[in-house]
């Protein structure tokens, strides 16, 4: 195998990904101005909301529009053999499938227990599913914009309009990428249209059935929105989601394209760019950390093998280097589509995607989500910081107190408890046992991973555990909800906190929440906190895996 | 407070589904079928004038007449298709691969390993051209054709994946669009019916 090739285009791709950065967050902060525009009435008249809202009126408008989307696309799955657009007749879903489905669409997770072109109509996935894909993006965006308003503010209580944010991020950001997206995709050979699946007879005379429906579309705002719900159960390793190296270049562009932005476009919007680029750097740096070890980890080959390359779950036509580059950053943003089986990867590649989602997705992490996820490790920081050199921190221009801190506490400790307490739960249960593909350490990750891709909202999976049963479903979309809305209203709190807060004039003494000093704490701080909570469970799991196979 | 929330809520998913989950795949799905008509459609190929598959999906081959595609977790099914997602250190892998090895009559180093492994999708439509060259002395001798007609077959059909590298990059070949030639008789192999 020639790592040149798979090193090369990997770097291509880093290159022509980071030229997008300034480009794309300047729009990403015009979009979310502060100033009023046009769109902005459209929306009132049509939602019938207007002016600013406090953060219990933000918090709740999300919650009730997030909470309606779960109970209206649970009634879709369940319902769609009554619903049109159903060529092949499929029946609804079971009540345990639908409720892990319509909360994995609706908190931007896209874990899917169910392949969907033997469990979904064309219906449920475009007006069920394609709708939530856009819009949970636009949440996460919008609860990044409200915190950095309440990091502007003065002493007042305005976070903006969530109906305006939804409207701006989905309207004028996500639908024309996606468009120019799903076009893109077409051209390389990505199914498009509604005709019933297709019977042919093989060159040997067999019978074969291909799978159609729209799925261009729906896969160009799965990339996009860091939702990663493929169309078909393999997602983009499927040669109908995916069918070329250029088609699979252009989707991980999708992948990355909005986190990349996102940091700066915070800085911009809280008033601060080089707060702004000090996150982007942090991130920048554990990505390409994160990344350099996976492929590293890959390139060595499979020594049981005599070091052939690890070919088991990959497709020939994206090649080694695209598919660790896919692996680590599906896992890195919160997006959890795949092109490679992650089961099947080397035990560190596994080992590295599955920290990345424990960290708490912030290395870019979802739309918006990212940054908000790193803004808590943030405050974590400038706290412990305090504490080193014994004055009340002060961040961004704020005081930083009590409640702030346990905002922020809870925002970082909550995914991990629910991580580590369900795959507890479920290695000492016999129905979470039973779904186990491997014995050993390799079962354990499996459970591991689970949980940590719906507590981090990412999808992706270890595909051998069998997580279609009551105990997965049920249990996974408790993971779910509140691994997405238990950051989401902390974060909005902490907006709230903040924005009450009077501006403090910077001194000398101030700590600034920027430059290398403040971004080297940042990143220890995440690693520090990460390695504390799971490096007892990674080791029991790929570590040990790793070794097993480098004997 | 609720039910204001909600009656925005409500008002939002509507017209957000009417737009995202309806307008905008249909409008996509029109100008995909003006655009890229074949693509949309599955890139699906004709042999005397009947479908017979898609360029982009695996089939069962089993034939000594044709090339094989790689092994698939799923044996070839479309729906849905599957992976084996076995994990590289586990003894039912290494068995899979030493069993396939075996089946071809050939120790684990001398096969190309993607004939060995099962693809991501189980749909893999593509083996590399070193897999294409492995099959080619059973396949000529099946079909009663010259080797190198075969050869010159593979090369004409070899596709480097990328243009840019594209020295160092490994190289593959279409299995369906391979044995459709071999079907429409091979350049030069002129007494082979």
């Amino acid at each position: 195998m020639n790592s040149f090739f798979d090193i090369a285009h990997v770097v291509l791709f880093l290159a022509v990904a980071f030229v997008t950065v300034p480009f794309v967050s300047k729009w990403l902060s015009w979009t979310f101005r502060p100033e009023p525009m046009r769109i902005d009435s459209f929306a009132n008249v049509i939602i019938g909301s207007r002016g600013g809202q406090d953060w219990k009126a933000y918090a709740g408008a999300l919650m009730a529009f997030n909470c309606l989307g779960i109970v209206v696309l649970l009634a879709i799955l369940m319902l769609q053999s009554h619903l049109p657009f159903n060529p092949q007749g499929l029946p609804g879903l079971p009540f345990d499938l639908a409720l892990n489905t319509a909360i994995s669409f609706v908190t931007n997770t896209n874990w899917q227990a169910y392949s969907g072109e033997s469990t979904l109509s064309f219906f449920s996935q475009m007006f069920g599913l394609g709708t939530q894909n856009f819009v949970s993006a636009a949440v996460g965006f919008g609860v990044m914009c409200a915190l950095a308003r309440g990091i502007r503010s003065r002493q007042s209580s305005d976070l903006g309009n969530f109906w305006v944010d939804l409207t701006r991020g989905t309207c004028l950001i996500l639908l024309p990428l996606a468009a120019l997206w799903t076009l893109i995709l077409v051209s390389q050979g990505v199914i498009q249209n509604f005709s019933a699946y297709v019977d042919v007879n093989t060159l040997e005379g067999a019978k074969q059935t291909l799978p159609m429906g729209p799925a261009a579309s729906q896969i160009a705002i799965k990339q996009l929105g860091t939702n990663g719900g493929g169309f078909f159960g393999l997602n983009s390793a499927h040669p109908f989601e995916n069918p070329t190296f250029f088609s699979n270049f252009v989707q991980v562009l999708g992948i990355v394209l909005l986190p990349l932005a996102a940091p700066l476009a915070f800085g911009e919007l809280a008033g601060n760019r080089r707060h702004g680029r000090t996150l982007f750097t942090v991130m920048g740096v554990l990505l390409l950390g994160a990344l350099g070890f996976s492929l590293w980890s890959e390139l060595q080959g499979n020594p049981i093998f005599g070091g052939a390359p690890f070919l088991e779950g990959k497709e020939l036509r994206f090649g080694i280097g695209h598919s660790v580059l896919w692996g680590t950053v599906t896992t890195a943003t919160s997006n959890g589509s795949v092109n490679a089986m992650m089961s099947s990867l080397s035990p560190l590649a596994g080992g590295i995607a599955m920290f990345q989602m424990m960290l708490g997705e912030i290395i870019y992490g979802g739309v918006g989500s990212g940054v908000y996820g790193l803004f808590l490790y943030a405050i974590l920081t400038v706290f412990i910081a305090g504490l080193m050199v014994g004055r009340s921190p002060e961040f961004l221009g704020k005081k930083i107190e009590a409640p702030e801190i346990k905002l922020a506490v809870i925002g970082v400790l909550l995914p991990s408890v629910l991580i580590l307490g369900s795959s507890a739960i479920a290695v000492m249960s016999e129905a979470g046992l039973k779904s186990l593909a491997h014995q050993g350490p390799h079962g354990l990750s499996e459970v591991l991973y689970a949980f940590s891709s719906a507590a981090g909202n990412n999808g992706s999976s270890f595909g051998g555990l069998t997580s279609n049963t009551p105990f997965y479903n049920n249990m996974l979309s408790c993971a779910l909800f509140f691994g997405r809305f238990g950051v989401i209203l902390p974060v909005l709190g902490l907006a709230g906190l903040l924005a009450r807060k009077k501006a403090l004039p910077e001194s000398a003494g101030t700590f600034p929440a920027h430059g290398p000093l403040f971004g080297t704490l940042l990143l220890s701080v995440a690693l520090i906190v990460g390695a504390l909570t799971f490096l007892p469970a990674l080791v029991l799991g790929p570590i040990v895996e790793h070794l097993m196979l480098f004997k | 407070m609720v039910i204001s929330h909600l009656t925005s809520a409500a008002r939002a998913l509507a017209f957000f589904s009417v737009v995202f989950g309806m307008a905008y795949p249909l409008l996509m799905t029109a100008s995909a079928q003006a655009l890229f008509k074949e693509q949309a459609n599955g890139s699906i190929v004709l042999k005397d004038g009947a479908p017979v598959g898609s360029l982009l999906i695996a089939q069962k081959f089993t034939s000594e007449r044709y090339f094989h595609a790689r092994p698939s977790a799923g044996d070839y099914a479309t729906v849905a298709s599957g992976a084996s997602n076995a994990s590289p250190s586990s003894p039912v892998f290494k068995e899979a691969v030493e069993k396939r090895a075996a089946d071809l009559g050939a120790p684990v180093p001398s096969v190309p390993f993607d004939m060995l492994t099962t693809s991501g999708s189980g749909l893999d439509p593509h083996i590399s051209r070193d897999a294409a060259l492995f099959q080619l002395t059973r396949i000529a001798a099946a079909r009663n054709v010259p080797e190198a007609d075969l050869m010159r077959l593979i090369e004409a059909k070899a596709i480097p994946l990328s243009g840019i590298f594209a020295p160092a990059a490994p190289v593959i070949v279409n299995v369906l669009e391979l044995n459709l030639a071999l079907d429409a008789g091979v350049q030069g192999a002129g007494a082979a019916r």
